[in-house]
């Protein structure tokens, strides 16, 4: 009907333009473009183009064209696409103008919309949605739907960039737009993503729980969006985040979208858009926080970017930018920075407003250690031939001089020697900076105050000489004899001064008159006299008030006695600020914060909530889940390594790898990753960098067989993996299984349904065959993409632990105590899953008996304060001759000390107790090289415990000792360039101190070994632990 | 998100083509640019956003252009001016030259551009191959209708387009390192680091897998070989072609590539480099008679290679007169716009060292204002050589039909920001 109601305007409108031809406004002009009309009137494409192309170059030209818009409007149905879309441009131009002449072309553009093509199907969407015209709403209403549902991604996107343009024309659309929003975020095309993101943004900023589905999946499309809508989507991640998430410094969070933004650095340069908010996301405790790492490595990331862009500065106006932000964030995370210092050094190249932004970070980056190297820098800069730069460096100084206790003196001087330069700026300036500085501590420094005094001889700049006039008058008690002669100066050439200067003199005179009348009366008097008759009236009022206030005459009684405490009251010293101080509110990145005001439209992010809301609202169905590891999942996964290596935890999150949100399972699924690096063709590395994390697993689980027979299941399978043996000859292989949470399991067979086929056992095997087979350029690739290897791996992954028999058991209960039942338990370093800050205690029962024991279970937990257990589940029957076994959690409050209970069977109660081994209280913990040596710098002194031993002959190479130390304590080997070093970091289990370990091996089987960690006992019975196992 | 509106301005602020993408900014507000970029101009003091009233600029200037974007939201600062050189770089590919002229002969496919590049203030497809299939250059090309999509905006390689071919396959590969660094008065090296990037020159018919081995340290120690040299990479970045998740699990450099020139990857390498080309001068100055200038360059690179193209910036005072000159090697030129002595070397073999003297007469009359010390510069180019060490291992190319590629490696190290400070 609407159609219809149209088509009959438009022969109305068509009729009376084909009449009245010189009744259009403007006919002048209509005549001066009839060969224009002529042209788009012939039957020629060529012609109508070329007539089109003038047309266009007049609007661009800013020329009104709109006269000939029915001439033009006629050709919109023209076949021809280089005209078609050049008519297209025209309309856009004119439509809003010409409403009703526009109206004629909607029916073609609603022919458009139906065209088989999807190009064209596009822009008929896009011109339509351009026209501002609001009778036409309901069309584009019904066209966004249409195309909402389109096949082609192409017009599904067009038709989510329809969606703000409509929702600006007619807000009343919100909530069938809406509509469309949620149905085109369930698109899982990358080239709608962008475009979806950015309507909902504009259009329903506020309907975040619309994303709580697609959360997990716009995480994983994020790397392969185009640019301009990666940052659309971490923006409104980033919100997401923060109204999801809990902090990150209080607790764990779902951080996955972490990792594709990591990933997109190196993608491309204009990285700063990712930092929008995370910097205030992650402050500075993030040790506590189980994606620490995760975290950790987003930061340099973002960092290491960051300097790029300071480094680099193709784009003067992007390092602008960047720098506003660095100069902000160094405020309150100058740790950070602080290792990039040199970066930040001036160049002469530089354009002066990039210049001073750099001297802003310098100046917040300066601490006691680097004042000096930064003053050093400084004072190149004053050499320097740009005025406003020299300017700023002076007060660059400054600040440090106040911020910095130490250096004041230092930088006082400087800036005294300063006074003698041959420039006046670089003088005035100093005086300048130098008043504010001896404001702290005027006493200690009257011969500088001498000093200044004789300048105002000399120095001109009037900001400088009032400055001067202003610290004598302050400070005339501490210079009483040249004070005076300085106002006997002053008042000489008191006509001659500045307003600003008179004022000073005006001061100086009433402080001095206070505090030394008998010598100055005079002085005063004159000088009042002067300004009395000044041209300014300000000079005047003031020099009428302070006659009344200082001079006492029968009138003026009260006020003059408080002359003196009001004029030589104590004044506050000034504080010497950044003016980025208060920028951090705004968010990073966007225009508000680079101009320090709030502009149009600006969001504040929301806070942290106080509980994390249900995280279950992020679930997707198993079935898409299943889907979606086959494709992303495996990236991110083998993403993990290439970033930083060993310190790399999970990446997706979602689908399969939910249960590492438990923040605990982080460890097992910490070995998954490994396995999948492993079959990614880099297992060697992977091993030695595990090593720590597979003794920990279970020793069985990492063994050595005949190489032969190894090789050969290895080609079987056709999974090889080459490396250049540089160590040893024989082939290594190992099979690495962990154990499973159960819900896991299920997840992950689901997974590999797709993949499962007839597995051997010996395919489990990763083989390892030395150099001879490696090629140039071939060597570590050659399985890296087989899909059957990575199926292997998963397997190997999946199967449950074997019994630990390789773990040191120590006996809970005698068999002949126990009467017949005997107990043993061993620290099976698997995480607790029910409470991570428990260590898990493996319990073997065994029936020694005849007779069947009943319910099992314990009873009567007596505990140190702190201590918590947690108790296995009852065993309800033990058969004669069975063996059974639970595991039961024990939080040790990172003390040796014991866990007394009960035993109980049905018949009777054992009294037994469980004494952990220092190395069972802790957990691995990874980290890299540079990490580990930082952590070991914070971590000195009392904290850290050195040892001189002479190694056992037997463990003198790296892997006995690797082996030896990860055996006496649940500890991971931290990767290492050299090879006298093993270094090993753990956590302990409670409080999550960290314990680092380092064995640096000498000649001989000399050896010195260094344990660090905050809990000295730790540390003391650690070192006692160690020192045993490597020297027996 | 971004703009509203985008504007091509010639120096004196006239509009030379404007794209309202919004509409909730009025377009005579541009007026008000100019005078106030003037007015920041007096006061010394340019930023690169100029607000007047809710209306923000953000520009850029290119040559004799300024490119505005303006808008009245809170944007995202470094996407518009991330898009604005965009725009540059598009137009560049189209006009060879972007300035006032090649605009004005454009207008069409500018306008065109302006329509395709960015819907409703936000960025759409960018990337100039691309737009170069659907928006031809030559509108006159009639005959060829496009009836389909280009498949590049809509296929996964969105930036390679099906059905090239070539009569000789070849692939050019360019690694070209410049190193920065700056140098204390008394010589020691402040900071150092190298800028490096690889790029491609594709010359490859269908769609073939490339895959690029570099002696990368992360790699090496990755299969735990340690022979050779490698080199530790930092914020390394891809083009969009490089398959991440590739190269994050096993460090290999795997893509498919765009037809013709592009850069494939950029990496940026913190270390302590040895200045190649070691500057130290003597600058005596003997107020109100003369400048002396002694300035000996030493090449700090391996015998073999050779240092093209050197030249060396030496300042001198402003006031500086009556030039002489005495060099061991190559020429000496006083610029004196610019108030440097230019000491070009044609080539400069490694280990070896050159002097160069100068001799200014200053006048008797002293200026008041005194001069800052600007730092000496130095531009050179080496081929053959990368000081990073960085070394192209292999080039694997596969392609369907099986055809032979030759690829070809070429290395230049140059001086980036190559400063060395003076006392004088």
């Amino acid at each position: 009907i609407l159609l219809d109601s149209f088509r009959f305007n438009i022969l109305n409108k068509l009729l009376i333009i084909e009449t009245r031809p010189c009744v259009i406004p403007g006919c002048f002009s209509a005549r001066r473009h009839d060969d224009l009309k002529e042209m788009l009137d012939s039957n020629k494409d060529s012609l109508k183009l070329e007539a089109m192309k003038r047309i266009v170059a007049m609007i661009a030209r800013g020329k009104n064209a709109s006269d000939l818009f029915p001439a033009v409007v006629k050709n919109v149905a023209c076949k021809n696409i280089e005209v078609k879309k050049l008519v297209y441009v025209y309309l856009v131009r004119y439509a809003e103008e010409q409403q009703d002449l526009a109206l004629l072309s909607i029916s073609t553009f609603q022919r458009g919309l139906k065209d088989p093509n999807q190009l064209i199907r596009a822009s008929a969407l896009r011109v339509l949605s351009s026209i501002r015209v609001t009778i036409i709403v309901p069309i584009m209403m019904l066209a966004i739907k249409e195309a909402a549902s389109d096949m082609s991604p192409y017009v599904r996107k067009t038709a989510a960039h329809a969606i703000p343009k409509l929702y600006s024309l007619d807000p009343e659309q919100k909530d069938q737009l809406i509509e469309v929003i949620e149905k085109l975020l369930a698109d899982k095309t990358t080239l709608v993503a962008g475009s979806v993101v950015m309507a909902f943004e504009e259009v329903c900023p506020e309907r975040i729980d619309l994303i709580h589905k697609n959360y997990r999946k716009l995480c994983n499309l994020l790397i392969d969006v185009e640019e301009w809508g990666q940052v659309v989507i971490i923006n409104m991640l980033t919100r997401y985040a923060r109204t999801q998430f809990l902090n990150p410094n209080i607790n764990e969070t779902d951080s996955s979208f972490l990792f594709p933004c990591m990933r997109l650095f190196k993608s491309h340069s204009i990285a700063l858009w990712f930092l929008s908010e995370l910097f205030r996301a992650v402050s500075l405790p993030i040790e506590q926080s189980h994606d620490a790492a995760l975290i950790y490595t987003a930061i340099r990331k973002i960092l290491i970017c960051c300097l790029t862009h300071v480094h680099v500065s193709c784009f003067s106006e992007v390092q602008y930018v960047v720098l506003q932000n660095v100069a902000t964030m160094t405020i309150k995370r100058r740790g950070m920075f602080e290792p990039y210092l040199k970066s930040f050094y001036i160049r002469s190249t530089d354009p002066t407003q990039i210049k001073i932004l750099k001297l802003e970070v310098l100046t917040n980056l300066a601490n006691e250690t680097n004042i000096s190297t930064i003053l050093r820098e400084f004072q190149t800069y004053i050499k320097s031939m740009d005025k406003d730069f020299v300017a700023a460096t002076i007060q660059a100084i400054g600040r440090c001089a106040t911020n910095i206790g130490e250096v004041r003196d230092t930088c006082l001087n400087g800036l005294v020697q300063l006074l003698s330069n041959r420039d006046e700026l670089v003088v005035a300036e100093s005086v300048v900076v130098i008043k504010k500085l001896l404001q702290m501590q005027p006493e200690k420094h009257s011969d500088i105050i001498k000093h200044m005094a004789k300048l105002t001889d000399n120095i001109q700049v009037p900001m400088a000489r009032a400055s001067i006039l202003w610290l004598i008058g302050e400070y005339c008690e501490h210079v009483p004899k040249i004070a005076p002669d300085v106002l006997r100066k002053m008042a000489k050439s008191f006509t001659n001064e500045e307003d600003i200067v008179k004022l000073q003199i005006i001061n100086l005179a009433a402080k001095l008159y206070l505090t030394n009348s008998k010598q100055t009366k005079l002085l005063t008097q004159y000088v009042l006299n002067l300004a009395k008759y000044d041209q300014n009236y300000d000079i005047r009022d003031r020099a009428r008030f302070i006659r009344q206030l200082i001079v006492p005459t029968e009138k003026s009684g009260a006020l003059s006695k408080y002359a003196k405490k009001l004029f030589l009251a104590l004044k506050p010293a000034p504080v010497l600020e950044s003016p980025f101080k208060d920028r951090d509110h705004f968010q990073l990145g966007s225009l508000s914060h680079l101009l320090n005001a709030k502009a149009g439209g600006y969001q504040e992010l929301p806070d942290w909530p106080e509980a994390a809301p249900d995280p279950s609202v992020r679930n997707v169905e198993v079935k898409e889940s299943v889907r979606a590891v086959g494709t992303v999942t495996y990236r991110d996964t083998g993403a993990l390594w290439g970033l930083q290596g060993p310190q790399k935890m999970e990446g997706s999150e979602g689908c399969s790898f939910r249960r590492c949100r438990n923040s605990d399972l982080c460890f097992s699924s910490k070995i998954f990753t490994f396995l999948e690096e492993i079959s990614y063709g880099i297992y060697f590395r992977a091993l030695q960098v595990c090593g720590g994390l597979c003794s920990a697993l279970t020793p069985a689980h990492c063994h050595l067989p005949s190489s032969e027979s190894d090789s050969a299941s290895g080609s079987e399978s056709g999974s090889e993996d080459s490396r250049s043996g540089s160590e040893s000859d024989e082939s290594k292989e190992a099979s690495e299984s962990e154990e499973e949470e159960e819900e896991d399991l299920k997840t992950r067979k689901k997974k590999e349904k797709p993949l499962k086929k007839p597995v051997q056992e010996s395919e489990r095997y990763i083989v390892l065959i030395n150099s001879s087979q490696q090629r140039e350029g071939e060597a570590g690739f050659l399985c890296t993409n087989d899909p059957q290897f990575r199926m292997n791996s998963c397997r190997s992954a999946e199967t449950t632990i074997a019994p630990s028999s390789a773990l040191k058991s120590y006996e809970l209960l005698h068999r002949i105590t126990g009467e017949g039942l005997s107990v043993e338990y061993c620290f099976s370093r698997q995480p607790f899953i029910p409470d991570a800050n428990m260590v898990a205690v493996q319990v073997h029962f065994t029936n020694n008996s005849t007779s069947d024991t009943k319910s099992l279970h314990m009873e009567d937990v007596k505990l140190q304060s702190g201590m918590r257990v947690k108790e296995f589940p009852e065993i309800e029957l033990l058969p004669a001759g069975e063996t059974a076994t639970a595991v039961m959690g024990i939080d040790f409050c990172d003390s040796t000390q014991t866990a007394n209970f009960q035993l109980c069977t049905h018949t009777r109660k054992f009294f037994v107790s469980i004494q952990p081994p220092v190395g069972e209280l802790m957990r691995p913990f990874f980290m890299t090289e540079n990490e580990f040596k930082k952590e070991q710098g914070q971590l000195m002194g009392m904290n850290e415990i050195t040892e001189k031993l002479t190694l056992d002959v037997k463990c003198r190479n790296e892997h006995a000792i690797v082996q030896k130390v990860t055996t006496a304590a649940n500890l991971s080997r931290v990767p290492c360039g050299s090879d006298k070093e093993c270094r090993f970091a753990g956590r302990t289990v409670t409080s999550s101190s960290l314990v680092l370990v380092t064995v640096a091996t000498k000649d001989q089987g000399a050896a010195q070994l260094t344990v660090n960690c905050e809990k000295m006992v730790i540390g003391t019975m650690l070192v006692k632990d160690i020192l045993l196992a490597l020297t027996q | 998100m971004s703009a509203s509106a985008i504007f091509v301005l010639d120096l004196k602020g006239k509009v030379l083509i404007c794209r309202n993408y919004k509409g909730d900014v009025d377009m005579a507000e541009i007026d008000h640019f100019i005078p106030l970029l003037m007015q920041q101009e007096e006061e010394g003091m340019i930023c690169p956003v100029i607000t007047r009233g809710t209306v923000h600029f953000m520009w850029i200037k290119h040559s004799n252009l300024y490119l505005v974007a303006t808008t009245n939201k809170n944007s995202n600062a470094s996407l518009v001016y991330s898009f604005l050189y965009k725009l540059v770089e598009v137009f560049t590919e189209y006009f060879k030259e972007l300035e006032e002229e090649s605009i004005q002969d454009n207008f069409v496919v500018v306008y065109e551009l302006l329509d395709e590049l960015m819907d409703f203030g936000f960025p759409q497809t960018t990337d100039s191959k691309i737009l170069q299939e659907y928006i031809t250059q030559e509108g006159t090309k009639l005959e060829v209708t496009k009836t389909k999509v280009p498949t590049t905006v809509t296929n996964a390689v969105s930036w390679r387009s099906e059905g090239i071919k070539y009569k000789k396959n070849e692939v050019f590969i360019d690694v070209i390192e410049s190193i920065n660094v700056l140098v204390n008065a008394n010589g020691s090296v402040m900071s150092s680091d190298i800028v490096g990037s690889i790029k491609l020159k594709t010359m490859l018919s269908g769609m073939p897998e490339l895959r690029l081995g570099l002696n990368d340290r992360v790699l090496f120690s990755l299969t735990g070989r340690d022979k050779g040299k490698t080199v530790m990479m930092e914020d390394v970045k891809f083009h969009q072609c490089v398959r991440l998740s590739r190269f994050d699990s096993d460090r290999t450099i795997s893509f498919i590539p765009p037809d013709g020139e592009s850069e494939l990857m950029s990496y940026r390498i913190n270390t302590h480099v040895k200045p190649l080309i070691w500057i130290e001068s003597v600058i005596e100055k003997f107020s109100h008679s003369r400048v002396e200038i002694m300035v000996k360059a030493k090449g700090q690179f391996k015998k073999q290679s050779v240092a093209n193209n050197v030249e060396i910036r030496v300042p001198v005072p402003s006031d500086a007169d009556s030039p002489k000159f005495k060099t061991s090697t190559g020429s000496a030129k006083y610029v004196p716009e610019k108030d440097l002595v230019l000491w070009t070397i044609k080539s400069f073999p490694g280990g070896k060292e050159f002097l160069m003297r100068a001799h200014f007469g200053l006048p008797s009359v002293e200026k008041d204002e005194l001069e800052g010390k600007p730092p000496i510069t130095v531009k050179f180019e080496i081929p053959y050589f990368t000081v990073s060490g960085i070394q192209v291992r292999y080039m694997k190319i596969i392609e369907k039909s099986g055809y032979q590629a030759l690829p070809w490696v070429r290395y230049i190290t140059q001086s980036g920001d190559y400063q060395l400070r003076t006392n004088a």
